[in-house]
């Protein structure tokens, strides 16, 4: 009997030794990138929640647009890299390490500009800034979860924020009010803290009451 | 790795269970010292509130029960009693809804105070209860009034338990003759919902327009009547372990309202404006008639 005890006891603390270098070491240092271009996507949010749209057809209520910053150099591949491991030696680990490689922006936003190349309204007129007649939503909560942020709300939460595997600023930028003309189309200016600022313009909108 | 004591045979066990048995029988020939009583009872509950008009804002007290399919709720009631003497019963009584999990516990302890007659006596009870209530489909004040919008987005079945826990004080009579026992009380509770906090969260059909309507209820305090009539017939004489039936009557009575703040988020979250509502109070009652087996010992 008490060399089975024994036997069980020295299993135990084995099978406890390999638990601890068997931990995936998923703590790597961050890896700075720049956002250097934007793509904006339309976005039908005429349903319960955004989705992506093919078309340049928006309801008059229902303008939005989901907005991408990144780096043009491509880190959202870094991912898909092999692991670093050891020369000439490899930790022996339970499974593979899945591990969501931290990135950090050099500089994040600091201003959203939005002007429209259509009257809105009769008050809204082509040519006037509109960016305070716009609510946003990060991606992540597009699933309906609560009230839009304000866009300052939005620049002020890239600040010292970690990406994981992608590095990309993605959002969405939904308008207000209701458009009364037959189109919209918008320029957006994206100031980041470093004083570079991203241009862009929305596709030509069509829109249906 | 043999360890004695542990591995007890079932034959032993009964030999414990007959001597157990005929101990508590030989003690109760005697004077009769400590009963315990288990029981099981359905009850019908019915919950009955003072409807108000779906006008100006929202009143949880007509979602009580709001569309139940049956007349009253069932309610499942697993009790233990124990009477240390003749004088002092303590009762712990719980109590199971068709979620099947005991969602109630009432706890109370009463005494005979003295003896009016050679079968009736007096006494006093006092415990704490809860008696929860389904509060339905409360979403539906906004499906008929916020037209125009996707009223609530959640679209689950929006039910929850609404508690109503209270401390309450009853002098009763109690009546016992032979295998029949009577007890019938009435007295006061004071008890105040529970506050909970709903959310309901709306988008334009067809647009950008989000909002979002948090509901925080508040305490109020009220006082209710409690009336209580239970009736025990045993079906054996005989001490030591006997079974029995029993029914049983209850009313609660008050004026109650559930007052709550209210705050509606208007496309984000910092255009919002909070009020503070009190609904008027009105009449509100429980009703519950039970019915179930008693097991003495």
């Amino acid at each position: 009997m008490k060399v089975f005890r024994k036997i069980l006891i020295i299993l135990l603390i084995a099978n406890l030794v390999r638990i601890i270098p068997g931990c995936c070491d998923c703590d790597g240092p961050a890896t700075f990138f720049s956002f250097n271009k934007t793509g904006i996507t339309n976005l039908d949010n005429s349903g319960i929640f955004p989705q992506s749209s093919a078309s340049d057809t928006m309801r008059a209520a229902a303008v939005a647009f989901e907005i991408s910053l990144y780096d043009s150099t491509g880190y959202w591949y870094y991912a898909a890299l092999p692991a670093k491991s050891g020369a000439g030696f490899s930790r022996a680990t339970a499974m593979s390490c899945d591990c969501a490689y931290p990135m950090q922006a050099r500089a994040h936003l600091t201003n959203i500009s939005i002007t429209t190349l259509f009257p809105i309204s009769d008050q809204i007129a082509a040519g006037a800034e509109v960016s305070g007649l716009f609510a946003a939503s990060l991606r992540g909560n597009y699933a309906g979860d609560g009230v839009y942020i304000t866009p300052e709300m939005l620049c002020s939460q890239t600040e010292n924020k970690i990406y994981y595997d992608s590095g990309i600023e993605s959002f969405g930028l939904f308008l207000k009010p209701e458009v009364q003309s037959a189109n919209a189309r918008f320029v957006m200016r994206f100031t980041l803290s470093d004083g570079i600022t991203l241009t862009d313009t929305t596709a030509l909108i069509t829109i249906r009451p | 790795m043999n360890r004695p004591g542990l591995n007890i045979p079932p034959s032993l066990l009964l030999i414990l269970l007959w001597f157990t048995i005929g101990t508590s029988h030989a003690s109760a020939q005697s004077v009769r010292q400590e009963q315990m009583e288990i029981y099981l009872h359905y009850a019908c509950r019915e919950t009955y509130r003072s409807m108000q008009l779906q006008e100006g804002d929202i009143d949880f007290l007509n979602y009580l029960d709001y569309k139940a399919d049956t007349g009253c709720t069932g309610v499942v009631h697993v009790g233990f009693n124990l009477s240390p003497s003749e004088k002092w019963t303590f009762t712990a009584d719980l109590g199971m809804m068709s979620d099947m999990r005991f969602s109630q516990m009432n706890i109370s302890a009463s005494r005979i105070v003295n003896n009016t007659g050679r079968y009736t006596s007096w006494g006093l009870s006092a415990g704490i209860s809860a008696y929860p209530v389904y509060l339905n489909e409360f979403n539906e004040y906004h499906l008929l009034r916020d037209t125009g919008l996707m009223a609530d987005l959640d679209a689950n079945y929006r039910q929850e338990t609404l508690y109503d826990p209270g401390l309450d004080l009853m002098p009763f009579l109690l009546y016992t003759k032979n295998r029949l026992s009577l007890k019938a009380g009435t007295g006061l509770r004071i008890s105040s919902f529970m506050p909970f906090n709903l959310l309901i969260r709306q988008k334009k059909d067809g647009g950008n327009f989000r909002r979002e309507i948090r509901y925080e209820t508040l305490y109020k305090p009220a006082l209710t009547s409690i009336s209580t009539l239970h009736a025990t017939l045993m079906l054996s004489d005989k001490p030591g372990l006997s079974v029995g039936l029993q029914a049983g009557a209850q009313l609660l009575f008050g004026m109650r309202s559930i007052p709550y703040e209210r705050t509606i988020l208007t496309w984000t979250a910092g255009n919002r404006v909070t009020d503070k509502i009190t609904p008027g109070s009105k009449p509100f009652t429980v009703t519950e008639v039970s019915a179930g087996i008693v097991i003495r010992f």
